[in-house]
């Protein structure tokens, strides 16, 4: 009897630390992704506003969507949802 | 400060954003970033970072805001503004070390500490790597006395606690 119920609780709690491990490396890489993404386009944005290239600037800003509500909500949802970044995001 | 006047010192349309805003004068401006500067000159020195960390971590002061998009919470704005100074070419005829030390601080100064110091295991010098980075959050966040809100828990050298009334005195300084 005892047997089976520690067998149980021990899956169950093994498989909740694989979901929420599992969850924060995907959500950690979402971030990675993003910071990467906005780091490279930033960089050709600036680049193209430097040679006057005003085709590629507008199409970098309308890629960016600075104004796009869903982009800046994605973005801050991936932001949000890495441990403890709101206490971390005070002192930035 | 550890650079007199040269070529990467802040230049004004460092704050011209893309919507064509300035952020110069805003919290974020350009005062911001010379109180930010002149803290990691003073904790650098107080904990004794090599020249190199010294000079990476006041670059980075610099550098660090130019990015933003706005002065609200501006998720990624450090990415942001490390993209912007390869993009401006203001790193060109910096050693290449200090770029590197300087840009990874940048990108990292905002968000999550945990993912900083996960990536950089892939740099050069990872402990050189955490040590400006560091050194440029606790100097940001020193100025958060502008706000009224900085709480000496967040810092992470012990130096920098007991910089409040230094903050303070840099507010009324660099204006």
């Amino acid at each position: 009897m005892v047997l089976p119920l520690v067998l149980v609780i021990t899956s169950v709690l093994t498989l909740s630390f694989a979901i929420v491990y599992t969850e924060r490396r995907v959500r950690g890489l979402d971030r990675m992704t993003m910071q990467r993404d906005e780091c490279l386009r930033y960089a050709a944005l600036f680049a193209a506003h430097r040679s006057g290239d005003a085709k590629a600037v507008e199409v970098l800003e309308s890629f960016g969507g600075e104004d796009d509500e869903a982009v800046i909500h994605a973005r801050k949802d991936a932001f949000e949802a890495s441990e403890a970044e709101a206490a971390v995001d005070r002192v930035a | 400060m550890l650079f007199s006047a040269d070529d990467h010192m802040p230049r004004l349309d460092w704050f011209r954003r893309p919507d064509g805003s300035d952020g110069l004068n805003g919290i974020h401006g350009l005062a911001h970033t010379l109180r930010v500067a002149q803290h990691t000159e003073e904790i650098a020195e107080a904990i004794g970072l090599t020249e190199q960390e010294s000079k990476a971590a006041f670059q980075a002061a610099l550098w660090h805001d130019i990015g933003r998009t706005n002065d609200r919470p501006d998720y990624y704005h450090g990415a942001k503004s490390a993209g912007k100074v390869v993009g401006m070419e203001l790193h060109v005829g910096l050693d290449t070390a200090i770029v590197e030390l300087a840009l990874y601080a940048v990108t990292h100064h905002c968000g999550s500490e945990e993912h900083a110091e996960r990536g950089a295991a892939y740099t050069s010098d990872p402990e050189a790597t955490l040590r400006v980075l560091r050194v440029l959050k606790d100097a940001d966040a020193l100025d958060r006395v502008r706000l009224g809100d900085l709480d000496p828990r967040f810092l992470r050298y012990e130096f920098s606690k007991s910089r409040i009334n230094r903050a303070l005195e840099l507010l009324e300084v660099i204006r």
